[in-house]
């Protein structure tokens, strides 16, 4: 692995993860403001955007690595996206909730390197 | 005065797209689900809606597009890796491949179906419930296309099955507050 692909790779994980934030504050504040709302749209808005990045960079490193090869990194973004919900969006972390992420996580990581 | 409330009236008629979307989606389940016989209601205590309206059978439904969508997107990539070296690294080339808008139409279906799970349920507990997907590719795989798992995959498998069963306790919890 290259160092550009470690940066593709890095870049894929945070558009990404920035993408469920943007999706889940937008429908959090949609319940609040309905949709017509600006920032409502403007959240979606950008949810969609990074989404995009974040799909049309995972196909590309599909077509130069295995799928096996880049699911561990998948499951990095199970991690980072319990603690950025509890940052960002104040989320309730528990520690039953902590151990049940890094569990599925290592086992994603187990499956995968099989 | 009235050019003022007609507006505010028009705009409180208006649909937005997406509201539209995740209200018509919901209705077609209720629909389908009536129409089934199944037992469905909406409770107006907690107002949250049940039968296949219900956020918890939806993250189920955005699971299974999921799983079709990871297939359906590495078939069309293996296909399209050698179109044009110099672009392959962008991922436009994969556009190429019908397979891959096949995988966006479900993409789309599955944001919405997504979308829709996320009002209801925090995206720290949805979230890692989604990535059952990690466990159903490989006994899929293994179910219907007789492969071969190995000890390692298995412990793995194991593994999130009990991550699984953890995350899923304090959703149960969080359904008795809803």
């Amino acid at each position: 692995m290259t160092w550009w692909s470690l940066v593709l790779i890095l870049v894929w994980l945070a558009t990404f993860v920035a993408g469920q934030l943007f999706f889940k504050r937008a429908m959090e504040l949609s319940s609040v403001t309905g949709f017509r709302d600006r920032k409502t749209i403007a959240l979606l808005g950008a949810g969609i955007f990074s989404m995009t990045i974040s799909f049309l960079l995972n196909l590309g490193l599909l077509q130069r690595f295995d799928l096996s090869y880049l699911y561990p990194f998948q499951g990095l973004s199970i991690i980072m996206i319990g603690l950025l919900a509890a940052a960002i969006l104040k989320e309730k972390l528990t520690w039953r909730l902590t151990i049940g992420t890094l569990l599925i996580t290592a086992g994603v990581v187990l499956v995968s390197m099989s | 005065m009235d050019g003022k409330a007609a507006r505010e009236r028009r705009e409180t008629n208006e649909f937005n797209l997406l509201l539209f979307l995740s209200q018509l989606w919901s209705e077609i389940f209720r629909d389908v689900s009536v129409r089934a016989g199944l037992a469905y209601s909406l409770d107006m205590t907690n107002n949250r809606p049940s039968g296949f309206a219900n956020p918890w059978l939806q993250l189920g439904l955005n699971i299974i597009c999921v799983v079709l969508y990871e297939l359906l997107l590495k078939t069309g990539a293996k296909s399209t890796a050698d179109v044009s070296r110099a672009w392959s690294w962008t991922g436009i080339t994969g556009l190429a491949s019908p397979l891959i808008w096949l995988a966006i139409i479900v993409i789309i279906l599955d944001l919405i179906i997504w979308l829709y799970v996320l009002k209801y349920i925090p995206l720290s507990i949805a979230f890692p419930l989604s990535r059952v997907v990690d466990v159903l590719v490989p006994i899929s795989c293994w179910l219907i296309l007789k492969e071969e798992i190995s000890p390692l995959r298995w412990y793995g498998i194991a593994l999130v099955i009990i991550g699984l069963a953890i995350v899923a306790k304090p959703a149960a919890r969080l359904e008795e507050r809803l």
